[in-house]
């Protein structure tokens, strides 16, 4: 019999409305990995972006809030770990606990603010499931395979959210500066990582609603990066890059288009869970994997 | 009994009237000589027309309460709000999906909530109105419908949100797109429609349209009350 170890998970808004697929994945991904993902009682949304502003108390009161909730929770299923799937969310949720952590002033003010919750007491690890995934061990990984995703080649996408502001033990789950820990998860489930210079550039982010001609340059480069390095596919940690690199931008030529997927719907595929991907995918990754075997 | 304890002071648009402590805002308000020609409503706590902010000397908290049913106490500083000044976007209920997201590209402001909870602290019937409109964020349409079923539409949340949200009409929306598009339909609504289209009362209608108003009185007094 499996053990299953319990950790808290915030979903985000974007999980739960475009992309479920990413959401309904990871906990394939989970399951098979013996972790339950426990999802924080009525979380807030947390602000998305993180306020650059140091005495802007109340942009972070939605995040303050999810942490209580998640406190609570937490101290009944006996963790402090807090998951995140949504690069952004991972951004916003880290950065404010770190706040809290390393101001008490401003986890003073917070709490006298939130008169009808609990206080905050800043003790909840906020992680991004790819970090747990390493402490876990990528070997683990390849022991669970059923699927290894032989001759697919795979463009690690990182974006800002997972690397970006660079701060010791802050928000950077890898090295800022080059990260590999995609390019090791990409190995471990047997398919190959292309190394493209543009795996850390911003997509343009919200520049998509106002400015996508900004949008449009950038995934232009991206893209077009990973097509020459010969991708397949490209693996992304967040639903805002994966929109743009999809569909923001409005004249973006679509046959130059290589499909973005959720690693953790890569990880289902080659664990032989469901991936949640579109049926065309599914079809195109099996025809890859023949032509290249 | 001395009259120290009968009598109260509010103070009506900032000026002091002693009142009958047992009385309720709207009475007390009467009571000091003021007539309602409009904005008194339903007088039931039924219809949000009477939503009237107020504080209490030594408090610093803003209380909102229906004038209608809340008592009044010593030293309280009142103000009515019988109509909130909110912008209403135009929608088409056949058009829709009843999805968070179709509620969401309505009243696209939802996505400014601070999570601050004053919309929750502000409603006169204790609707906790961030967790309705958090609820939409998290694509829980059925939560948001359940959370704000007592909604009387009375605006005092939207007054005080700093994100602009229309909370009491958003709400509006998700529970008349969920009503449309998600909860069982009601067979005998539907049988009675076709009662009416058949012309069953028909007549019966038109024997009350020829009645004199006296008569009219009569029967209304004499009418078959619904059982509870």
């Amino acid at each position: 019999m499996v053990i299953m170890v319990k950790v808290l998970y915030y979903p985000g808004c974007s999980l739960k409305n475009t992309y479920p697929e990413f959401e309904k994945s990871a906990y394939e991904v989970c399951k098979k990995l013996g972790l339950e993902l426990v999802e924080i009682p009525d979380w807030n949304c947390c602000g998305v972006v993180p306020s650059l502003a140091a005495d802007n108390v109340m942009r972070h009161i939605g995040a303050v809030r999810s942490f209580i909730n998640a406190q609570e929770k937490g101290r009944e299923i006996g963790t402090n770990i807090v998951v995140t799937l949504c690069s952004m969310c991972y951004n916003v949720l880290k950065r404010v606990n770190l706040i809290l952590k390393e101001e008490p002033d401003m986890l003073e003010t917070v709490n006298a603010f939130i008169d009808d919750q609990p206080d905050y007491i800043p003790e909840l690890k906020i992680v991004h499931l790819l970090n747990l995934l390493k402490e876990i061990g990528f070997e683990k990984l390849e022991e669970k395979l059923n699927n290894p995703l032989r001759g697919l080649k795979v463009a690690p996408y990182y974006g800002c959210a997972l690397l970006r502001p660079n701060k010791p033990d802050g928000v950077p789950i890898d090295d800022p500066e080059n990260p590999t820990i995609l390019e090791n998860l990409i190995k471990s489930v047997g398919a190959e990582p292309v190394d493209f210079p543009f795996k850390m550039e911003c997509c343009g982010n919200y520049h998509v609603v106002f400015e996508p001609n900004i949008v449009e340059m950038r995934t232009k480069k991206i893209i077009g990066s990973a097509r020459s390095e010969k991708a397949d596919i490209i693996v992304s940690s967040c639903p805002l890059c994966t929109y743009n690199l999809e569909r923001g931008g409005g004249t973006v030529d679509r046959s130059e288009q290589i499909p973005v997927v959720f690693f953790t719907q890569l990880l289902a595929l080659a664990l032989g869970a469901e991936p949640y991907l579109p049926t065309e995918l599914n079809i195109n990754f099996k025809r890859n994997r023949r032509r290249k075997v | 009994m001395t009259e120290k304890k009968t009598m109260a002071t509010i103070y009506i648009m900032g000026k002091a009237y002693k009142v009958p402590s047992t009385l309720t805002i709207m009475k007390a308000i009467e009571y000091a000589g003021y007539r309602f020609i409009r904005g008194c409503g339903c007088r039931g706590g039924f219809c949000g027309a009477c939503t009237t902010f107020y504080r209490v000397k030594n408090d610093y908290k803003l209380n909102v309460d229906l004038a209608c049913q809340k008592i009044i106490e010593d030293g309280m500083y009142i103000v009515q709000l019988p109509f909130i000044p909110a912008e209403k976007p135009i929608w088409d209920l056949n058009k829709m999906k009843p999805t968070t997201d179709e509620v969401i590209s309505v009243f696209p402001e939802i996505t400014r909530c601070l999570s601050c909870n004053v919309c929750t602290a502000a409603c006169p019937q204790d609707i906790e109105v961030m967790r309705a409109i958090q609820a939409l964020r998290r694509g829980d349409l059925e939560k948001t419908v359940d959370l704000t079923f007592d909604c009387i539409a009375c605006g005092a949340c939207s007054i005080r949100c700093p994100a602009e949200i229309t909370h009491y009409q958003v709400f509006q929306l998700a529970r008349r797109a969920y009503g449309k598009y998600v909860m069982p339909k009601a067979k005998h609504v539907e049988e009675r429609i076709k009662e009416i289209e058949s012309g069953k009362f028909d007549e019966e209608i038109q024997r009350l349209m020829e009645t004199s108003v006296d008569n009219l009185k009569g029967i209304y007094e004499k009418r078959e009350i619904e059982p509870e």
